[in-house]
């Protein structure tokens, strides 16, 4: 027991819970200042979250989790090897039009397996999009949050063109529907009744489940990380830092890429449309892997969470609130993770204070 | 001729809002922190004096409106990044995560309080502040044309927070204090007492905030920016997270 106690990731995990729980506070008293007559039944809902709906609402948590698990890995993937990769939102966009255009155009691949062409190809694309901020960074020292954002404006605008050029529904102003390459629902929709969770959930875990045993129990991923924590020693003890740089990046941006396309090709109406406006998702993968302290598995955990308050949010509609409030939430939570340091020391100064005082 | 004048009076427009929320980013650069949440301080500056001119227009003269509102967006702007410098120096949080998290609170923030107390959250408000012709030097030919006629007194207050600014950092005791505690980190640990003193480098972005209004004239860009009322409301929260830097995009704004 003591032990446990001890142990990094007890720590870890306890100051996340306890950044959770002061954010959630924090959302309470906002909800009680614009609106106290709502404020408690509101706030249940943000608590039941995902189970207000039952298992379609589940269901949705887990089709809302998907993308962001990608993102969230893409960030976390690059924090761990000492990158900011802020350009997930391009890398994400990219991956998803080549999905949707792999899905619309290449009529010769047979229907059974397009949606996985689909996808490969969206997590190839996203990959060669963090191919640039990832050489630039190696071979040019270029910071990679300069380069990485430039390319998310690329990106977007490129895919906005492209979309137009290639596979443009005129009349909504959007990209065409993919109706050839759905990802399989595999059972998931019977048991979710009515929600749109499928495949990619996990697709998603799964990818999480490799990254974890990349970084955490292969001399490679070994290497990324030594190469993140200190450039120079790495290169000294023999590592090609270079290359590291370079692989982690394109690393990054592939999870961010199939991450697109896992959310255009779930068959649930969602259309690449054609607006000047960054894909939120990678964005949104940046809180996650915060909240999931950049380990893959931690993610995939963060990554259902801040869905599930999101489905609690737009439930909490129904007592005049403003889903809004749940970014405020999310927002406050992350910056009480930022406090996570001075958590874990009053934590272990708690538990030492106990077990001596025994 | 007049392509020529339109172009470089619109450009100047764009122009102030970029420099005066680099030189706050430069500030805090200089000192040691990772300002990323000038975005964030941007959004919040604008969206109160913006409210702040909502409500009193009509009963205040528009320029002396518009410079009250400037005061505030600074004054909001200073208190919000008391919590990013609370964050990084008196916690030793991470810089990225905290600014992370202010960026991401500040447009939630935003469109949250003006749909609970307005319902919608887009803030309509007259932009009556144009100056068409600045008196005598307005006449003058060129250069009269160029930056004397159809500006914001925004212009030439940023371009005054450009000199200043450059001679605080440079000329002044509290600027040479301020690059050497940016410059050596090891130097900061034995006077923390001059941590304190980085605080005040945080609070140009909020003067860069209400600049955004002067841009109301081609794009809206309030509508757009505060926000749009579609069913993706959420998307506006992020790409205002663009955590550009010192490069918020105007025209996403």
């Amino acid at each position: 027991m003591n032990k446990l106690l001890k142990s990094k990731g007890f720590q870890n995990a306890s100051a996340s819970i306890l950044s959770i729980i002061f954010g959630f506070a924090f959302g309470f008293i906002v909800l009680l200042i614009s609106n106290p007559a709502n404020a408690v039944g509101g706030f249940l809902t943000i608590l039941s979250g995902g189970f207000t709906g039952g298992m379609k609402g589940l269901g949705q948590t887990l089709y809302l989790a998907t993308p962001i698990i990608m993102t969230g890995l893409s960030v976390g993937f690059a924090f761990k090897t000492g990158l900011f990769n802020i350009g997930a939102s391009g890398q994400f966009i990219v991956g998803a039009f080549t999905a949707v255009f792999i899905a619309v155009r290449a009529t010769f691949i047979p229907t059974e397996i397009l949606w996985l062409v689909a996808l490969i190809g969206a997590f190839v694309a996203g990959g060669l999009w963090a191919l640039v901020p990832g050489f630039l960074k190696a071979y040019r020292n270029v910071n990679e949050v300069i380069a990485s954002i430039m390319m998310n404006y690329i990106g977007m605008y490129l895919v906005n063109f492209m979309v137009v050029q290639t596979v443009f529904d005129a009349a909504r102003n959007q990209s065409m529907t993919p109706t050839r390459a759905i990802i399989p629902k595999v059972g998931l929709d019977t048991l979710f009744n009515g929600s749109n969770v499928n495949l990619g959930i996990i697709i998603a875990i799964l990818v999480a489940i490799i990254a974890y045993i990349v970084l955490e129990k292969t001399t490679f991923g070994y290497e990324l990380k030594a190469c993140g924590y200190n450039r120079s020693a790495s290169q000294y003890a023999g590592m090609n830092s270079k290359r590291n740089i370079l692989l982690s990046m394109v690393i990054a941006g592939a999870f961010a890429g199939l991450g697109g396309g896992l959310l255009y090709l779930a068959g649930s109406g969602k259309h690449i449309q054609v607006v000047d406006i960054l894909a939120a998702e990678g964005f949104n993968g940046i809180p996650v892997a915060l909240l999931g302290l950049s380990n893959p598995i931690g993610i995939i955990f963060a990554a259902i969470f801040v869905a599930y308050i999101n489905v609690g949010g737009f439930y909490m509609q129904l007592y005049k609130f403003v889903p809004e409030v749940i970014s405020i939430m999310v927002a406050a939570i992350i910056y009480l993770s930022a406090f996570s340091l001075f958590f874990r020391e009053q934590i272990s100064a708690f538990f030492k204070k106990r077990t001596e005082g025994k | 001729m007049d392509t020529i004048y339109f172009v470089f009076q619109n450009s100047l427009l764009f122009t102030v809002p970029l420099v005066v929320v680099a030189l706050g980013g430069m500030f805090s650069e200089r000192s040691g922190i990772v300002n990323i949440a000038l975005e964030g301080i941007m959004v919040i500056g604008a969206f109160f004096s913006i409210f702040f001119i909502k409500t009193f227009q009509g009963t205040i003269p528009p320029q002396l409106l518009f410079i009250l509102a400037m005061f505030i967006a600074m004054f909001v702007g200073i208190l919000f990044s008391l919590l990013h410098a609370y964050a990084s120096i008196n916690m030793k949080a991470n810089q990225t995560i905290s600014g992370t998290a202010l960026n991401l609170f500040a447009p939630a923030f935003a469109v949250y309080t003006a749909r609970m107390v307005q319902g919608v959250s887009q803030i309509d408000f007259k932009n009556n502040f144009r100056i068409p012709k600045v008196p005598l030097l307005g006449d003058i030919p060129v250069i009269g044309n160029l930056i004397f006629q159809n500006v914001y007194i925004t212009t030439y207050i940023g371009i005054g927070i450009l000199v200043v600014a450059s001679i605080i950092l440079y000329k002044t005791r509290f600027g040479l204090r301020l690059r050497a505690c940016g410059g050596r980190v090891d130097l900061r640990r034995p006077h923390q007492h001059q941590l304190q003193r980085k605080r005040p480098g945080v609070w140009l972005p909020g003067v860069g905030g209400i600049d955004l209004r002067s841009m109301e004239t081609f794009a809206h860009p309030l509508r757009r920016f505060l926000l749009r009322d579609d069913e993706d409301h959420r998307l506006d929260l992020d790409h205002h997270s663009v955590l550009g830097g010192s490069q918020p995009r105007p025209r996403h704004l």
